[in-house]
């Protein structure tokens, strides 16, 4: 019996990857339409965004700073300082100001005592130095709707401040109250100075995250555009196949030797790979435009490759559990629009915190972990836990996958 | 001996039969034409052949080979070319024979020749990257069938391929499906609501309707299966009077008769009709005969003799 020559099979892995290749050739050659919808519309939203909140702030013509002092201690100390603040004629204190600083419980008495000098020594009183360290008795300061350089200049005036209490009668005495000699008092007044360095180094590192603040604000919007791009990516998957149905495209398709697996992979190798080009350069087209996005770029490249492989894995398990492509499509589609919503609307309402608005908009928002190791990797904390919610997430990827294809394979007849 | 036998296939969906015990077969190398109206049941049967359904009763082997237990060879065999453009709209025509040869398992250099010689082929190489969607509806058909061909299978099944495309288009894919029989011995299963394609293509016929068969045979038999063998046109000088009508009415083996005018036609049952009698009963009637013009009747009068329905309903 003469028998058709077959070709060579291939495996299983190569010939997915080459349809999935054959697949972005073809995206490809919707270039315009995809640069507009999946990375020129969310850029320029996210850009608008950015520019039109924080632009507002900084147009601000009031020469002083609207600051919100928050005074834990309520001490003799921490009221002198704050009224030193106040003389220095740069600040409008208010109750809900764009800058919040914050003197916790303990500052005087430390400031007094010296016990801010080094966590874990002994204090000017004999006392052991108040747990856990250094940095809990400086004053804080938070940047709500301010700009870098406002905050900047806090910073400075802090710092001044600072210096000047540190060199006061109220330590001076405090020191012969001890019943210190004069070289105890000359080698601890040493120390002091080194206080003041400590004192220089923690407004030089809250200088940096006072940055952050605005390089935060700005991710903030910026990210909430990542997620679009990833379930419009998502979304494309059970709108080809109904569009694959309604042509014939589908039964022709299923009527080729290509295993359902190997099209369940293709398919979703097609659509993640095109999905990490565009996820890349908006995250460096947000990096270089807006400074958003200024942590490690390769963790920012494996959180987002992970968490698209994971969403786009799960409307493919979706699209092989329903059989209605246009139901999956709506499903989508709504999912799309409240993370569109939910992310536009989420920094703005920031402040709002407890309203029902902003409690079903947090609901909404997606990947909040997503959010927190963006953040985590802006401020160099992508740890461990981070890494191990990562392989997790890669792990249930790789299930969705095995799911779909175990569906499609128990599947007697082609979805045409 | 059978290349494609399909035999006792049923198939419902929900309540409703579609097929009802189906059965034919496909030799290797010939044009079997599969024709029936809208509904019969054609392209479901289509589908059970190409494996994307299941019947509900009977089996289908293809060279021995049944679907059941040797899917990926049974499908690397058939090139399918469904009714509609099935091809991806928005991409390019090259893009598409690319992404059609890796399904159909091609691959490296032998891959990118072949959809080259698909292009020139089906006269397609300079719109090599033209968007599908830009391209004329015969430009559209001749890329469908080089996508299901360029794999060189040995079987092509086509469903309504010509369906609203111009006449050069369509004879450029007669040629192109008759250069796959003759010179390819590609086996093909061709679906139409044309008759005279399949009159043009085919060697036999499956007539299908309702889900059952109708008739199948080649095309001769076919044609000798409805009793009305042949059709007879008598062109007279003057208009006939109803009682000669009626005299030729009353000859045996005529089974129809009309009148237009001068013009007499009657449908005739070959076996028992004799012209010559028919000639005379004219004469003696002194009726004028100007012409006398037989006709083999038309496939398309068999489906409408054995259905009781138009081809296109």
């Amino acid at each position: 019996m003469e028998k058709q020559s077959q070709p060579k099979k291939q495996s299983h892995l190569r010939k997915s990857l080459t349809l999935a290749l054959d697949n972005m050739r073809m995206n490809v050659d919707n270039f315009l339409i995809i640069a507009l919808l999946y990375l020129g519309l969310p850029l320029g939203l996210s850009i608008f965004m950015i520019f039109s909140v924080t632009g507002a702030v900084t147009s601000e013509t009031d020469p002083k700073l609207s600051v919100t002092f928050i005074d834990n201690d309520r001490s003799t100390i921490s009221e002198s300082y704050i009224q030193t603040l106040e003389t220095t004629g740069l600040f409008l204190p208010v109750t809900d100001g764009d800058y919040i600083i914050t003197f916790p419980e303990g500052f005087g008495r430390a400031l007094l005592a010296g016990d801010t000098l080094l966590a874990g020594d002994t204090s000017l009183a004999g006392d052991a130095a108040p747990e856990p360290g250094l940095d809990d008795y400086y004053p804080t300061l938070e940047n709500i709707n301010g700009g870098s350089s406002g905050a900047q200049l806090i910073e400075n005036v802090m710092e001044e401040v600072g210096k000047t209490f540190y060199r006061s009668a109220a330590i001076q005495a405090n020191m012969a109250e001890a019943g210190l000699s004069a070289a105890e008092q000359s080698a601890l007044l040493n120390r002091i100075a080194t206080s003041e360095q400590a004192f220089s180094i923690r407004t030089e590192t809250i200088n940096q995250d006072t940055q952050d603040l605005q390089s935060s604000m700005n991710e903030s919007f910026a990210f909430g555009y990542l997620s679009y791009i990833i379930v419009m990516f998502a979304m494309a998957i059970p709108t080809s196949m109904r569009d694959m149905q309604k042509k014939g495209t589908a039964a022709r398709v299923a009527s080729t030797p290509t295993s359902k697996s190997d099209l369940i992979t293709s398919d979703f190798f097609a659509t993640w790979w095109l999905a990490l080009v565009i996820l890349f350069l908006y995250l460096m087209f947000h990096r270089q435009l807006t400074g958003a996005f200024q942590g490690n770029l390769g963790i920012y490249i494996l959180i987002l490759a992970v968490f698209s492989a994971v969403s786009i894995s799960a409307i493919v398990l979706l699209n092989t559990l329903i059989p209605n492509t246009t139901a999956t499509t709506a499903i989508v589609s709504i999912l799309m629009i409240i993370q569109v919503m939910g992310a536009s609307i989420g920094p703005m309402i920031a402040t709002d915190e407890g309203s029902p608005v902003a409690l079903l908009l947090e609901k909404v928002r997606i990947d909040q972990s997503m959010q927190q190791m963006f953040t985590n990797n802006r401020v160099g904390g992508f740890g461990q836990s981070d890494l191990l919610q990562l392989s997790i997430l890669a792990a249930l990827a790789i299930l969705f996958i095995v799911l779909s294809v175990l569906r499609e394979n128990g599947r007697k007849e082609a979805r045409i | 001996m059978s290349y494609i036998a399909i035999d006792e296939i049923t198939k419902h969906f929900d309540q409703k039969t579609v097929l009802k015990n189906v059965s034919f077969d496909v030799r290797k190398g010939e044009i079997m034409g599969l024709i029936g109206p809208n509904g019969a049941g054609k392209t479901t049967l289509i589908n059970i052949i190409l494996g994307l359904l299941q019947p509900d009763a009977g089996s289908i082997t293809i060279d021995g080979l049944s679907m059941a237990k040797d899917e990926a060879t049974i499908k690397q065999m058939i090139g399918y070319i469904p009714q509609e453009i099935a091809l991806i709209d928005d991409s390019s025509c090259w893009n598409n024979l690319l992404y059609f040869a890796t399904l159909y398992n091609l691959k490296g250099s032998e891959r990118k020749a072949r959809c080259e010689m698909a292009l020139e082929l089906t006269g397609l190489t300079e719109e090599k990257g033209k968007k599908v969607s830009k391209l004329s509806g015969g430009m559209k058909r001749r890329l469908n069938i080089a996508c299901a061909t360029m794999h060189d299978p040995s079987i092509l099944i086509l469903d309504e391929p010509t369906v609203g495309i111009d006449p050069q288009s369509r004879n450029y894919i007669f040629e192109y499906l008759l250069h796959l029989n003759r010179d390819k011995n590609c086996t093909i299963l061709y679906t139409s609501h044309y008759m005279e394609e399949v009159d043009r293509l085919c060697d036999r016929l499956f007539i299908l309707d309702e889900g059952q068969e109708v008739a199948f045979g080649d095309k001769e038999s076919v044609r000798g299966l409805v009793e009305s063998g042949r059709q007879i046109e008598f062109v007279t000088e003057q208009a006939l009077a109803k009682d000669v009508t009626q005299l030729i009415a009353a000859l045996p083996g005529v089974k129809d008769l009309s009148t237009r005018d001068n013009v007499l036609l009657i449908e005739t049952l070959p076996a028992l009709f004799s012209l010559g009698q028919a000639i005379r009963v004219l004469e003696d009637n002194n009726v004028t005969l100007l012409s006398v013009d037989s006709k083999q009747i038309s496939l398309e009068q068999v489906f409408l003799e054995l259905t009781g329905k138009e081809l296109r309903e």
